[in-house]
């Protein structure tokens, strides 16, 4: 009887235990319609995935942008929180026709087609450019030829090359000595291939004028795609105009920025800045952020924020302060200090006999003499350029004491208004 | 205003006569208050903890720049102005509060009532001594600002008045407010309580949106949790910005750092509209209260 009480008790005990799930080392995949967005972010082309749990799409304004329909495996990543797709394991397109409707009534049909990004690496602001349809079969095939010819003249060249170096070895083992402009020359490298390209694609190309939109992917049967209907928000920049980043010449390493107009650089007297200018456009917080990534869920609707693009090279910096002046951008170099201790210089750039320069900027020394600058570029054909104007200044921080000094002013005028009244009173007379 | 609550000779007279009396017990009651508060020492003291509160602030600055050589900022006046101007705003309103409540409390709102004093004027008196000794800090607030800003070597702006008139406004809205709550309370104590719970709630929501944002935005992957708090306190934020003095006050600064001279007025309007709602509601509830109610 006792032992059979012991068995109940275990087997009751066994049962209490909850059962711990299964930790699956790869989250279950389900098939999903998704979007594939390839979207111009003010200076590169961008790729985002959309799951279907994300309803709205964000994409930039006046510039065209590509949807591409899949089908394919989605999973949910717990340590992110986020919707992953699984390309490798499905990725079929879905083809049809892409309806935009604005306030209930279509605007447009987009028909899939091939599309090709291209742009030159070192000005990929001016240079952007997304090929469709033919034009894109064309600039692949014109970019695959460039490559073509890139890979044969770096093989000429290296062949060169190698048979300039036997020369070389020939001369030195001979032990001739052979006049300077005898002395063979060496071959030149092929220039750089800085084109950039993908690869062909097909997408549904969108370029549409701010404003809100509904999206819905029709079959050629006729059906809808479940899941394809989603919103669309088509923004646009809300500002541009000039950022700042500022190196103070004894703390290059730990730059600032300025991003407003109208706003001041304060350093300390008799210290040296450099400023880079960049191009800069404000934007929508949460459109921005959702273009770039449609799962983001920490950005805010109501607030903007400024978004930095490429250096403004092609300036002049206009001083005004003291003596009116105008600077150009200069190339320095940061040499480290010969010895063992820690320490650097920043000096102007010489082709001659340096390689190359750590940054460009403009140099703007403040002196007693001149301790308040008004800053704004000229562009290249002298005017100011929109929303470059700073001040800068110097800040007296060694003036603390004073400004704990004035603010004991309200009480003094308490202790006056006090003394004040306390005079009045006594002066009143209390008659009978 | 009804003709019941209006001194028994008042029906007998015309609309612009009736309107002149109430102004002339108003001006008369806000003299009272404006001298009483001027002769007190809480408003010295309180706008000498301000102005050191705005130099602490100012100093703070002047560290980080010896450290890095660099600090970039639209007006660096701006952060103390604000502080400075919701110390003293927040004052002010306890301050009517206690003088509306205290004056019903007493039964000396009663007795006035025997005069040429209505709910209008009685609370039109209160706001104006307010509104008049918050127009003396500004003044004072003016001069201790440029001095600072020639001390320090700071940058000067025309924004400084823009937002020192902002100030003014937001000071008539809780000024507003606080009235408006010592109506609504039975007691002086009451009454202050409220004000105090509804002025903590008000900043506490606008601050906690603000520091959970910012937390998110630096603290990289966010949990569920945080995401979920910040999106409640944001709802109740963009509610909140609506009724709230302070939070008008934020968001007209912010568009003055923006250059965007539209929305500053647009906020100084809801400002101000929200000081004429706050009273207006203050003295229908007093007219239907009555001197005892």
């Amino acid at each position: 009887m006792k032992r059979r009480l012991l068995l109940l008790i275990l087997l009751m005990l066994l049962l209490s235990i909850p059962i711990l799930p299964a930790r699956a080392q790869a989250p279950e995949r389900s098939e999903a319609f998704v979007y594939a967005v390839t979207a111009y972010d003010g200076l590169v082309y961008q790729s985002a995935f959309v799951p279907p749990n994300i309803e709205t799409l964000y994409l930039m304004a006046g510039v065209e942008n590509v949807l591409a329909a899949r089908d394919t495996l989605i999973y949910f990543w717990d340590l992110t929180n986020r919707y992953e797709p699984d390309w490798l394991a499905k990725n079929i397109p879905i083809e049809g026709t892409l309806e935009i409707s604005q306030h209930g009534k279509q605007i447009a049909e987009v028909h899939p087609t091939d599309y090709v990004i291209q742009y030159d690496t070192e000005q990929p602001i001016e240079t952007r450019a997304l090929f469709t349809g033919q034009a894109a079969v064309d600039a692949y095939a014109r970019f695959l030829e460039l490559q073509n010819d890139y890979r044969d003249a770096s093989y000429l060249y290296y062949t060169l090359l190698e048979t300039y170096r036997k020369v070389v070895d020939e001369i030195v083992a001979s032990g001739k000595t052979i006049p300077a402009e005898d002395f063979p020359k060496p071959p030149q490298p092929p220039a750089q291939l800085t084109l950039y390209s993908s690869e062909i694609a097909r997408g549904y190309v969108v370029n549409l004028p701010p404003g809100s939109y509904s999206l819905t992917l029709r079959l050629p049967d006729g059906s809808l795609v479940p899941g394809s209907q989603r919103s669309l928000v088509v923004f646009t920049e809300l500002d541009e105009g000039i950022s700042y980043t500022i190196m103070p010449e004894t703390r290059w390493t730990r730059p600032d920025k300025s991003m407003i107009e109208g706003s001041t650089i304060y350093t300390l007297p008799d210290n040296t800045l450099y400023l880079q200018p960049f191009i800069q456009k404000k934007y929508n917080d949460q459109a921005y952020a959702r273009m770039l990534d449609p799962q983001d869920m920490i950005s805010r609707r109501d607030q903007e924020r400024w978004v930095t693009f490429v250096p403004y090279n092609s300036a002049s910096l206009a001083v005004f302060g003291g003596e009116q002046s105008t600077i150009e951008m200069e190339g320095y170099k940061i040499v480290q200090l010969a010895g063992s201790g820690l320490g650097y210089e920043v000096r102007p750039f010489d082709p001659e006999s340096m390689d190359s320069s750590s940054f460009e900027g403009f140099k703007i020394s403040l002196t007693s003499n001149s301790d308040a600058v008004n800053i704004f570029l000229l562009d290249k054909n002298g005017n100011m350029v929109p929303g470059s104007r700073r001040e800068v200044r110097t800040l007296y921080t060694d003036r603390s004491v004073g400004l704990y000094a004035l603010s004991l002013l309200p009480i003094l005028a308490g202790l006056v208004a006090h003394f004040a009244r306390s005079r009045w009173v006594k002066r009143i007379k209390v008659e009978g | 205003m009804t003709n019941a609550t209006l001194p028994p000779h008042a029906s007998r007279i015309g609309n612009s006569t009736r309107n002149a009396v109430v102004l002339h017990s108003a001006r008369v009651l806000a003299a009272r208050s404006v001298w009483s508060i001027f002769f007190s020492k809480g408003v010295y003291i309180l706008l000498g903890v301000a102005f050191l509160s705005g130099a602490l602030i100012l100093h703070n600055s002047l560290r980080a720049a010896e450290r890095t050589l660099i600090y970039t900022a639209t007006l660096p006046q701006i952060v103390p102005l604000l502080v400075i101007s919701f110390l003293v705003a927040t004052f002010l309103a306890l301050l009517s509060a206690l003088h509306i409540a205290r004056e019903r409390d007493r039964g000396t709102y009663e007795i006035l009532l025997f005069g040429p004093v209505n709910a209008a004027a009685f609370i039109l008196g209160e706001f104006l001594a307010q509104t008049i000794v918050f127009g003396m800090v500004v003044i004072a607030t003016f001069v201790w600002i440029n001095l600072v800003t020639w001390l320090l070597h700071l940058s000067y702006n025309l924004k400084i008045i823009v937002v020192l008139l902002q100030a003014i406004g937001m000071a008539a809205a809780v000024s507003g407010m606080g009235i408006l709550t010592a109506t609504l309370g039975q007691r002086t104590r009451s009454a202050l309580v409220y004000l105090t719970l509804i002025i903590i709630f008000m900043v506490g929501i606008q601050a906690g949106d603000d520091v959970v944002s910012t937390m998110l935005a630096i603290g990289g992957q966010p949990g569920q949790a945080l995401l979920f708090l910040r999106n409640a306190l944001a709802l109740v934020a963009n509610i909140i910005e609506w009724v709230s003095p302070f939070a008008q006050m934020m968001l007209g600064v912010d568009a003055l750092t923006n250059n965007d001279f539209l929305s500053v007025a647009a906020h100084l309007l809801i400002t101000i509209t929200q000081a004429f709602i706050y009273l207006s509601l203050a003295v229908i509830l007093l007219d239907r209260k009555g001197a005892r109610g």
